[in-house]
Order: C-alpha cells, then sequence, then structure tokens
C-alpha cells in the first residue's frame, strides 16, 4: 500500500458524493491509501475566486495546507483539478520567492506550522502514472470496456499554465486521460474542447455562456459518437452534467452524454459494480452504459 | 510603475483574442486583450478616471465574464498575462465598492463561506449571491435543483465548520487587513 495525504476538496463532499465514494473504493484496489485525517481542517483552496479578492489570501491558507502535509511527511493527492490547479499556482509562488515564503511562514507561526516547500500536490490522475505505475494499474481491469467510445474533458487547472504544472518534465500529464480511457478497451474520443472551458465559473455570473459551452462540449463529443465524457474535476462534471438539460433546450437537441468522474471509469474496467461506483448519481442517466455492461460478458 | 511595463509589452499579436473561451461562445466580451488594456490605465497611478473605467468595465461582456480558464496566459507570447490583469481589475473593482455585480457577489459569498466555516458552502452560494428577494433568480434555480434532488446530488443544507475554523479565520483576520495596494 502507498500511502497519501488525502485533500477530497470540497466539492467531492459536498454535490459529487459518487467521486468520493468511488475514489475510496478504487484507491483501495489500487494499492493507496488515502490518510483522511492529517488535512481534515485544512481549508478550502480557494478555488481561483478567493484570490480575485486576495491572492495572498489564498496562498496562504494553501501554504497551511501544505505545511500539514508536511508534518506528516506524505505526499499529496488530490481528486479535483480546480484543487490541483489552484495548490500548484500557490506553491509554484511560494517556492519562487523566499521572501515571500518566510512572511507567510510568519502568519503560519501561530498555529505552529512552516512550509519549507517540499509538498508536490498531485491530482489521482497523475498519481496513476507517476507513483503507481501505468501497467499496474491497467494489471487490475479486469473488465474490458471494449465496444464504448470515452471523450476525455480536463479542467483548465489541470492543463494550465503548462509551467506551473510542469507538463513538459511529466509528458504524461498531458495525455493521462486518453491513456487511460485507451487502457480500458474503450474507443477513445478525441475531440478539441477536451482542454476547454467547462464554464462552471461563470454559471451564476453568466448562465447563458456557461451553458453555450457546456452545449459545445457535449454536443461536439457526441457528434464524434462518445457514449460518455470522462473528467477528473468535479467542477466540470456539475456543469456538464447538471446543465446539460439547459444546453440541450438551448440547442433544441437531445445530448444525453453521461459524464463519468475518472475513479468511476477506472472502477468499471475493474469489474466494480455500477451500484457500488454510485452511478446512479448522475443528473444524465447512465442506464444506457449500466445495460451495455450487463450484457457484456 | 515597473508592473506597468509587463502589460504594456502587447504586441497585439491576438493570439489570447483568437484562443479566448468566452469570445468562442459570446463575441460582446471585451476579451483579454482590451481587458489588459484596461488594467493598465486603471493601475496607472497618474490616471484619474480610475472609477469612470472601473464601473464601465463591471458591466455584462466586461470583468466579470472571464471564466479564468487562463488559456490567454497560456498562449501570450510576451508574458502579458491577461487573465491575472483581469483578476487585478475584479480586485480593484471590489476596493473599490464596485461590489454590486454577481459577479463581485459570489466573490464575496465565496470567501464569507471558506471564512466561517473553512469550506465552501454550495448550498447557500447560489442563493446568496442572487440575493435570497432575487425571486427570478432563484425561481431559475428550480429546474436544477429538482434533478439534483432526482439523484441525490443536492449539497448538504446543513454546512459543518471545519474542525480548526478559528485557526483559519486567524488568518483572515491577519492577511485580509494587508488589503492589497495598487503598486
Amino acid at each position: 500500500m502507498k500511502k497519501f495525504a488525502f485533500y477530497p476538496g470540497c466539492v467531492s463532499r459536498g454535490a459529487c458524493p459518487e467521486l468520493f465514494d468511488s475514489t475510496l473504493t478504487v484507491c483501495e484496489r489500487l494499492g493507496i491509501e488515502l490518510i483522511h485525517e492529517p488535512l481534515e481542517g485544512a481549508s478550502c483552496t480557494g478555488a481561483g475566486v478567493l484570490q480575485e479578492k486576495n491572492q495572498k489570501l489564498g496562498d496562504t491558507l494553501n501554504a497551511r495546507t501544505f505545511a500539514m502535509v508536511e508534518k506528516t511527511g506524505l505526499p499529496l493527492l488530490t481528486i479535483c483539478s480546480t484543487c490541483q490547479g489552484v495548490m500548484a499556482q500557490a506553491n509554484y509562488r511560494l517556492r519562487s520567492d523566499k521572501n515571500y515564503l518566510d512572511e507567510i511562514n510568519r502568519d503560519l507561526a501561530d498555529e505552529n506550522l512552516q512550509y519549507s516547500g517540499s509538498v508536490e500536490p498531485k491530482h489521482l490522475l497523475w498519481v496513476l502514472f507517476e507513483d503507481i505505475g501505468v501497467d499496474y494499474v491497467k494489471s487490475q481491469f479486469t473488465r474490458s470496456l471494449e465496444g464504448f467510445k470515452f471523450a476525455p474533458f480536463y479542467g483548465c487547472y489541470i492543463v494550465r499554465p503548462s509551467d506551473v504544472l510542469a507538463l513538459d518534465v511529466n509528458p504524461d500529464r498531458k495525455n493521462s486521460l486518453e491513456q487511460i480511457i485507451e487502457a480500458t478497451g474503450a474507443e477513445l474520443v478525441d475531440f478539441p474542447g477536451k482542454t476547454a472551458c467547462c464554464g462552471f465559473p461563470i454559471l451564476l455570473i453568466n448562465e447563458t455562456n456557461s451553458t453555450k459551452m457546456v452545449g459545445n462540449h457535449t454536443l461536439s463529443a457526441k457528434r464524434k459518437g462518445a457514449d460518455a465524457m470522462v473528467t477528473p474535476c468535479p467542477l466540470c462534471h456539475l456543469n456538464l452534467d447538471g446543465y446539460q438539460p439547459s444546453a440541450s433546450l438551448l440547442r433544441r437537441e437531445k445530448i444525453n452524454l453521461p459524464i463519468l468522474h475518472l475513479p468511476q471509469l477506472l472502477g468499471l474496467a475493474m469489474g466494480i459494480e455500477p451500484t457500488e461506483l454510485k452511478l446512479n448519481r448522475h443528473i444524465v442517466s447512465t442506464k444506457k452504459i449500466i445495460s451495455t455492461l450487463s450484457v457484456t460478458p | 510603475m515597473l508592473h506597468l511595463s509587463g502589460v504594456m509589452g502587447c504586441i497585439m499579436c491576438g493570439a489570447c483574442v483568437s484562443d479566448c473561451t468566452v469570445l468562442e461562445v459570446d463575441k460582446s466580451f471585451l476579451g483579454p486583450a482590451a481587458l489588459a488594456k484596461a488594467y493598465r490605465f486603471v493601475s496607472d497611478p497618474r490616471d484619474d478616471s480610475t472609477k469612470f473605467r472601473l464601473k464601465a468595465l463591471e458591466k455584462p461582456s466586461g470583468m466579470w465574464d472571464c471564466t479564468r480558464c487562463m488559456q490567454c496566459v497560456e498562449v501570450c507570447p510576451k508574458g502579458v498575462d491577461p487573465m491575472d490583469r483581469i483578476m487585478k481589475l475584479r480586485d480593484f473593482a471590489i476596493q473599490d465598492g464596485y461590489k454590486n455585480t454577481y459577479g463581485a457577489k459570489h466573490t464575496a459569498v465565496f470567501t464569507d463561506s471558506v471564512k466561517n466555516t473553512g469550506w465552501l458552502n454550495e448550498f447557500q452560494l447560489p442563493l446568496r449571491t442572487f440575493g435570497i428577494f432575487n425571486v427570478l433568480k432563484l425561481l431559475g434555480l428550480l429546474p436544477i435543483l429538482l434533478d439534483a434532488l432526482v439523484s441525490r446530488k443536492v449539497p448538504p443544507v446543513f454546512h459543518h465548520k471545519l474542525p480548526s475554523v478559528s485557526s483559519i479565520q486567524r488568518i483572515f483576520k491577519k492577511v485580509d487587513l494587508q488589503i492589497t495596494k495598487r503598486e
């Protein structure tokens, strides 16, 4: 078992409980031990929203989380593309300016916390390649998903800015989701929107634009034959799944494209029951996928 | 004024405009290049039209319509980082009291939630951003609420506080008071 300090993010403990539950099930199968206790008091990353008001405040809260992780001596694992990106950006600023880090550490001293800069926040998607090994992950797949066509959807913060996320140093990060989809036996549906914005950040500000983005991406994948979309970002899931009915009305076209969380795809390939992966807790029905699975030997 | 040199490096190549994910769906959006240029004036201490500019920029199709997708930051060949400039414009707008937009309210409610409980209260975020007397907007939430109820995806109505919320609040008190001044 490989141990990680687990940072689930707000959404997997809120509107996406199916992500939280399927992560626990899949990680256990993969020999990933998620240690919850050290980060139970860790705050929200700020999601880029709090940073609009005060970037230093966001960096201090994230430095606090990193300091808590350093105390455990464990690597940090998250399951949210947005948390991944916001933490990576904060870490980048903290590590590249010693004076800034010292200043922030002074604000953490009240809690006896100090951050030295050693933490590498990592999304489960990256952990599969860099810590577990994709061959081992494949060896745990017992059910071929051949016949299915899946489209990837990354979420902005796990692909940009590429220098902060060290994509060139770790080239698997650029196409990890495509590689995982293909490893399950499913056919990859590549489409240009896979690294675009889902529209979630402006949902409450400009719902029309946000819904147009949902419609563009889901229809684009659907027209290329996708049976479902797979995402490592729960915020993208919320918009692409939850607002797909609105996008369908806006475009006057049926979409019905299920949006799977990354651990749900892994779980299906591992032969885990769809109910255990909470595939029934989606707004866009996943029944078609489940019924196809049940007749697949 | 050194911070202005970065944004003044714009060569008007249009890469940020052609890759902007908002412009793809809404041609009325001011766009990253124009907003970065707006920042150049708003953050210039010699400029005396800040309030006039922020008032125009907070309107629909302005600074609050950016999705923060960072596409413009990624493609800019001159390090102008338009999205970061847009974030600073939002910061300036909030500091200068331009808070009566859904964008500014969204930021305020989000920040409040982290301050008071340590994490995001997803249930309250739309209600407080729109305002509890904003009947039309609240009615607009009904379809998603019903869909979420059926698929049991409604975030917890009773939002608990994180165990060490007092430490988080102490950080807010210390750092939030050090308001980011215009350099």
